[in-house]
């Protein structure tokens, strides 16, 4: 079946969804350091229970362990990185059909594709290792590295290189192998140019990021362009990702309205194969005087088809690749501590379509160097709409730092 | 989650406490003497606060209402007269390297996540959130100036731990902090702050006791901030392990792109 082939989508993208959150390994991260070398890291269990109707319960734990290294090689030059080991255990086979809507299923089984999806039973990577070289303002960073951009909290629109879970979108990512080189100016002032290298020049990607402070209208700005090679959209006939060139152009802001924090971040994408579209991620949040968190986002997504019933390419690559499917979807959220040392919190996400996806979340420091991470997602709402109804989804991870 | 807000000045004066990691002032500060004037004494205390920059580790521990503790250890800086700071956490694991950069007196403030690899720049009202699950909010870490702040009457004269204070009621001015008002002891002698007792609208939320005065490289400093949060029936002591003004620390340590960069002595 359907495979990520993605350079620029480096981790496997298929996070994005209750569904793809269903079939994804849980996987987590940590620090450390090392001429000495420093080592840190954590122990992490993640239990994950999936149920659907036709499914009923499905059990997955996995247990990672990453181990953290650094070391300052000289003045000014310093390596950093992480290997992560994890072990899933469970139903790390998955048929991806009852997390279709029925009609999408039949026409998958009707196109003989394969509907199964199968985790690693045992994965180790190298998840971020990189040299960093610093001369003043500018810092040259060699090596698989993050690349996260964009102010947006559930989706980022500019980050063509990492995909979000989107319900547990501040977990870590996995870092994608760059030359990146950054100079700095004033407070936060900053140029960044990126190359992701693949077989040759012309398939390699490549980014640059403008970012600074407005003082005038006191808003932080950025203006970032792509230009990578792109496997996020499914073939129609072939059900096979889509290689193409896609290049964007796109601006992130941020600052402060009415009292309230805002944000944009979007781009315009010109696809060498598919149509061209926008997309982009506008969002409010405010903290009461008692500490309670409110936030509230809108995504609009151009690229798909705009209403039910969604093509079997837009679910494939929602499934795989992480991407929206409809036209996006208006998040509300709500986070206090109900306690001093756990917070609560809960997101819901609403679409056009009349679906929608619930995720509470609790997060406890249950010791000196222990969390404990409980979350769920359920749907509910139309079949056939972006978050289809029947998934029920709980996560309960324990984390040990050492 | 935080965002971006350059907002109008504000910042408090257990900032100033709790970021540089102590209460400083000149042995040679004048005796103040025992005016009826509030913005006097704000400025008395200002000037008498005043840490041109500074260096320090301090050991946070909170505890909470159940009893459990949570300790870090945390390496600061600060210079501009504490205008601008950076707070990196060494201990325990779980969030060491992780830094907070102030500027602007605590009016902007960023996070940065040292395993996601991750800076946030935080909006005005996200000061108003509790700083690592502390009874500090990062409000109460901001740097600003009493005076900016806070307007002042005098209430009287008292004696707190054998020391006679003024006591001062201090209501935000419009750009200050959220609390409806402060009420807050400062020697006589040497216009140091000995508590602060917050207030919303309705309760008493929090009190911060100053204590362990000690000289240090010829300025008085409160070796103990302890932040008892009524609400929650927890409290957090900030205790100053090592401090030094000698030496100003390198400029580029204030900026945001530092934030990812080991720091010497990491």
């Amino acid at each position: 079946m359907i495979r990520s082939s993605t350079q620029e989508h480096t981790s496997p993208a298929k996070r994005d969804s209750l569904t793809a959150m269903a079939l994804a390994s849980i996987m987590s991260a940590a620090p450390v350091s090392a001429q000495t070398v420093d080592i840190s890291g954590y122990f992490e269990n993640t239990l994950q229970i999936d149920y659907t109707v036709q499914t009923k319960e499905q059990l997955l734990n996995a247990a990672k362990l990453r181990l953290d290294f650094s070391s300052s090689i000289s003045n000014g030059l310093e390596f950093t990185g992480n290997i992560n080991f994890i072990v899933n255990v469970g139903a790390i086979e998955r048929d991806i059909r009852p997390y279709l809507p029925d009609a999408t299923a039949r026409e998958l089984e009707s196109a003989g594709a394969t509907a199964t999806y199968a985790l690693d039973a045992t994965r180790t990577f190298l998840d971020n290792a990189y040299l960093t070289w610093l001369a003043g303002p500018v810092r040259l960073r060699l090596g698989k590295q993050q690349l996260s951009w964009g102010p947006a909290y559930s989706y980022n629109p500019t980050d063509l290189f990492h995909r979000k879970n989107l319900l547990d979108p501040t977990y870590e990512k996995e870092g994608v192998t760059a030359i990146r080189t950054d100079y700095g100016w004033g407070v936060s002032g900053q140029l960044s140019v990126i190359a992701t290298p693949a077989e040759d020049l012309a398939s390699s990607g490549y980014a640059v990021r403008f970012a600074t402070h407005v003082e005038s209208i006191g808003y932080d700005f950025a203006v970032t362009a792509h230009h990578v090679r792109d496997s996020t959209a499914i073939d129609p006939t072939t059900l096979q990702p889509t290689i193409q060139r896609r290049s964007a152009l796109g601006m992130e802001l941020s600052g402060e309205l009415l009292g309230l924090g805002a944000w944009l971040e979007g781009n315009y994408n010109w696809m060498q194969h598919d149509s061209d579209f926008t997309r982009f991620v506008l969002g409010i949040d405010y903290t009461l005087e008692d500490g309670t968190y409110l936030l509230a986002e809108a995504l609009y997504n151009g690229r798909n088809q705009l209403d039910r019933p969604y093509a079997l390419e837009d679910w494939l690559a929602n499934l795989y690749f992480g991407e929206p499917i409809g036209t996006g979807w208006i998040m509300a959220g709500i986070r206090r501590d109900i306690s001093e040392l756990t917070l609560a919190s809960i997101y819901l996400f609403a679409t056009p379509d009349g679906s929608l996806l619930v995720n509470p979340r609790v997060d406890a420091s249950i010791a000196q160097n222990a969390d404990l991470v409980a979350f769920s997602a359920f749907t509910i709402g139309r079949e056939d709409g972006a978050f289809p109804s029947g998934l029920y989804s709980l996560f309960c991870r324990m984390t040990v730092y050492f | 989650m935080q965002r971006h807000n350059r907002a109008t000045p504000t910042g408090q004066r257990i900032g100033r406490l709790a970021v540089v990691g102590c209460m400083a002032a000149s042995l040679h500060t004048e005796t103040g003497s025992a005016q009826d004037d509030g913005a006097l004494w704000l400025q008395r205390i200002d000037t008498a606060e005043r840490i041109p920059h500074s260096y320090g580790v301090m050991r946070q521990t909170i505890t909470t209402s159940g009893g459990s503790l949570r300790t870090f250890t945390i390496r600061t800086w600060s210079a501009e007269n504490g205008d601008v700071s950076l707070m990196a956490y060494v201990d325990p694991p779980r969030v060491a390297g992780d830094k907070i950069l102030q500027l602007q007196g605590g009016d902007d403030f960023w996070y940065y996540m040292k395993r996601r690899d991750v800076t946030r720049h935080f909006a005005g009202h996200n000061r108003r959130q509790s700083a690592m699950g502390s009874d500090f909010s990062y409000e109460d870490m901001a740097t600003g100036d009493l005076t900016e702040d806070y307007t002042a009457e005098v209430l009287g004269f008292e004696e707190v731990d054998g020391v006679e204070t003024v006591r001062l009621r201090c209501t935000p001015t419009e750009s200050g902090p959220s609390y409806d008002h402060l009420v807050l002891w400062a020697s006589v002698e040497d216009n140091l702050t000995r508590k602060i007792e917050y207030y919303d609208e309705q309760h008493h939320l929090k009190t911060l006791l100053l204590s362990d005065i000690r000289v240090i490289e010829d300025r008085k400093v409160a070796m103990k901030l302890e932040m008892v949060n009524h609400r929650e029936g927890s409290k957090t002591l900030l205790e100053t392990i090592e401090i030094t003004f000698a030496e100003e620390p390198d400029p580029s340590l204030f900026t945001q792109a530092a934030l990812s960069r080991r720091i010497p002595g990491d």
